[in-house]
């Protein structure tokens, strides 16, 4: 079993900040990395893998090595950690553990057996990519730890789950997963496409690399084949390139190519002076080599014959219109939870999901198993039709004018008269509440007390709507309104 | 009067062009027939729930056709008519609409899992994003139209062209409205809570001959059977 170097930034791989674009910041410390050993391979944003082989003999000993990765990989205080270890799978989790401890962690050939024995089985769904199913259930079958899966044997294992059942063996027992059927495909389905004039925008390239990207997956697939990790090169007119190893252990379709070939360009194509590396000119040439193939075993969408056309038809007219302008920012909703009405969904930004995968999106939108009416607490059904991102402030008073507020019981001091909304003023008919949200209680930083109230009001005009406010720090917002 | 010679509008059975000559007006029949032939070739009208489907006059939102929603229930009134078409695979755009309650959507049955929200800062960028929405997007809902006649005539006839629909939430601007839809509540029904109301959609528009209002209850006009 190879030695191999593992580099996670858990705070770029969950999360999506909206408002720092994550793989800018990562490909910067990937182009970094890349000087130490030219065979990084990035999986997903803030993840990282490499042999250990070469570096190890360049800087002499595995020890100089990390602690090098360490010195590159420290930028403005993000967590980040450093695992080596034999194989992907006890890397990736000891660099993981390395997080917390805040130094990197380096596990010798003779522990790494024992290491991977007493990790929790949900790390088999985190870093394996099994699907959560098959996690829950082994989890409920009460096989907490890998060295318990372990003992239950492969021939159990892939008798219950199939395909999976022997990923998730080979995880467990230490072997390499992406080496199911290795074997280089045929240079032939290299894929190359240039661009007159040259392409300054990353989501340019991305639009007219499409039809390219496609031809090269399809050609795959009409052969039983799933890329599992892609070669892409992308050169300027100057002759600078980005080259960048792109793994998927759930093989590559279409928009999961694209998606990668924007984490790359998008670090990469800033016209940032202080960067010595930054191109001096757009790209003229993207070439798409798969590096290793595996048949099509496991994903759906090649097994049962192609998706849905709409999708294809959505996701083409999203790329091209996020190429109109820079300003122009596409999301999709994601299920959060929570007692927060604005914040039971998040945005997360296109380019972090792949559209075409139909079962990510439905679990995006309805994970976390329950509904917010499961929450105690939450405001009850309907939910209001329009939520204010930012919340406004208002007024609340009673009839002589005094603001109302909340005693240390939840309960209204006076009973509100009219509400006061940007000059507005409302005749307040009917209440309900008010909701007390206290959250976080134990912990003195994070806490929140908050209560909400919602409101029959009657307009100048004679409607009636309805909202329903907050009141936090004694200061009331407009949360949302029942259009 | 002598008839302006026009290019005539594409043979295929599914054109969007009315088979109507200039200055005629088309029956009812006509229409029926029409529909009946388009929803023959896979592109007929996007499916509405029943309730609302009495109003229209396609009995679907006709693809091609600009709607607006307005009055205080317009945004349930734009969730109850986009429900049942994205649960059944059609995408909806949501252009410069911020507000939107997510949750308040899928317990009308919109499908959110095909639904993206657009953010477009530039306003100079606001023609061309939504021309590129309305060619992929079977369903694009806009607010804040500010944009020149022209170019709102551009980006319907795109939409006529990839028969998609746009729906115009508040101030239509430089739009020609098809259908000029309206939600008025006219009771709530507070108890414990906001429990339900009763709204009464009116419609009208330069392709209705006369106003039509049905009365309904909303949210709810949707069967909750829609799983997202």
């Amino acid at each position: 079993m190879s030695r191999t170097v593992a580099v996670v930034f858990p705070a770029w791989s969950g999360h999506h900040d909206n408002e720092v674009h994550a793989f800018t910041a990562f490909e910067s410390v990937v182009r970094r990395v890349g000087e130490v050993s030219p065979l990084v391979e990035v999986e997903s944003v803030g993840t990282m893998v490499m042999s250990a082989r070469g570096p190890t003999r360049y800087f002499g000993g595995e020890d100089a090595v990390a602690r090098h990765l360490s010195d590159l990989c420290r930028i403005e205080n993000i967590p980040f950690g450093v695992g080596i270890a034999d194989g992907r799978f006890a890397a990736m989790a000891a660099a993981h553990l390395s997080v917390s401890r805040a130094q990197p962690c380096i596990l010798s050939s003779s522990i790494t057996r024992q290491f991977i024995d007493a990790l929790p089985v949900q790390s088999v769904g985190r870093i394996g990519a099994v699907s959560p199913d098959v996690v829950g259930l082994l989890q409920r079958l009460g096989l907490s730890t890998c060295g318990a899966v372990r003992e239950v044997g492969e021939a159990a294992l892939i008798d219950r789950f199939g395909a999976e059942g022997r990923t998730v063996w080979t995880l467990v027992s230490g072997g390499e997963v992406r080496s199911l059927s290795p074997g280089a495909p045929p240079s032939d389905y290299a894929q190359s496409r240039e661009f007159e004039p040259p392409l300054g925008l990353a989501t340019h390239v991305v639009a007219a690399v499409r039809d390219t990207v496609a031809l090269l997956i399809d050609a795959l697939t009409a052969h039983g084949m799933q890329c599992v990790r892609l070669l892409v090169e992308c050169e300027t007119d100057h002759v600078e390139t980005s080259a960048r190893v792109w793994g998927d252990p759930r093989g590559f379709d279409t928009a999961a190519v694209l998606q990668r070939i924007t984490y790359q360009l998008d670090g990469w194509l800033v016209s940032d002076d202080a960067d010595p590396d930054a191109p001096t000119s757009g790209i003229v040439r993207v070439r798409l080599v798969p590096l290793e193939c595996r048949e099509a075993l496991v994903v759906q969408p090649v097994l049962w014959g192609g998706h849905e056309e709409n999708i294809e038809r959505a996701a083409r007219a999203a790329t091209m219109a996020l190429a109109v302008h820079r300003d122009v920012s596409i999301t999709v909703p994601q299920w959060e939870g929570g007692r927060d009405i604005t914040q039971v969904y998040s945005h997360v930004p296109l380019a972090m999901v792949n559209l075409s995968n139909v079962d990510a999106s439905r679990q995006r939108v309805t994970d976390g198993r329950g509904v917010a009416r499961d929450w105690s607490g939450a405001v009850p059904r309907p939910s209001p039709a329009c939520v204010f991102p930012e919340p406004r402030e208002v007024r609340v008073v009673d009839h002589d004018d005094n603001p109302v507020s909340v005693s240390g019981r939840h309960e209204l001091t006076q009973r509100p008269a009219f509400v006061e909304v940007e000059g507005y003023r409302y005749r307040v008919e009917r209440i309900a509440g008010p909701w007390p949200v206290e959250e976080r209680w134990w912990d003195t930083r994070r806490r929140r007390r908050h209560v909400r109230v919602q409101m029959l009001v009657r307009t100048h005009r004679h409607t009636t709507r309805v909202f329903l406010l907050s009141l936090e720090h004694s200061v009331w917002r407009l949360l949302a309104r029942y259009d | 009067m002598s008839t302006v010679s026009v290019p005539a509008p594409s043979d295929l059975p599914g054109s969007l062009a009315p088979h109507v000559g200039t200055g005629a007006v088309e029956t009812g029949a006509q229409l029926a027939e029409r529909m009946r032939v388009r929803a023959a070739t896979g592109y007929g009208p996007l499916v509405v729930p029943d309730a609302i489907a009495s109003l229209l006059p396609t009995r679907g939102l006709e693809r091609g056709a600009v709607y607006r929603v307005s009055g205080d229930a317009h945004l349930s009134l734009l969730y109850a008519l986009v429900s049942v078409a994205t649960g059944t695979g059609s995408w909806l755009a949501l252009v410069n609409l911020p507000q939107v309650g997510f949750l308040s959507m899928h317990e009308s049955g919109v499908a959110l899992h095909r639904t993206v929200c657009v953010d477009i800062g530039d306003q100079s960028a606001w023609v061309n994003t939504v021309g590129a929405l309305v060619d992929g997007f079977d369903i694009v809902a806009v607010s804040t139209t500010r944009c020149s006649v022209s170019d709102a005539r551009r980006i319907v006839a795109r939409a006529k062209a990839q028969s998609s629909v746009v729906v115009i939430v508040g101030d239509a601007g430089a739009f020609s409205v098809d259908y000029d839809m309206s939600a008025v509540t006219t009771d709530w029904h507070f108890s414990t809570h906001a429990s339900s109301r009763d709204v009464r959609v009116s419609m009208g528009g330069r392709r209705l001959h006369v106003q039509r209002s049905c009365r309904m209850s909303l949210p709810g006009a949707v069967s909750a059977g829609v799983s997202p």
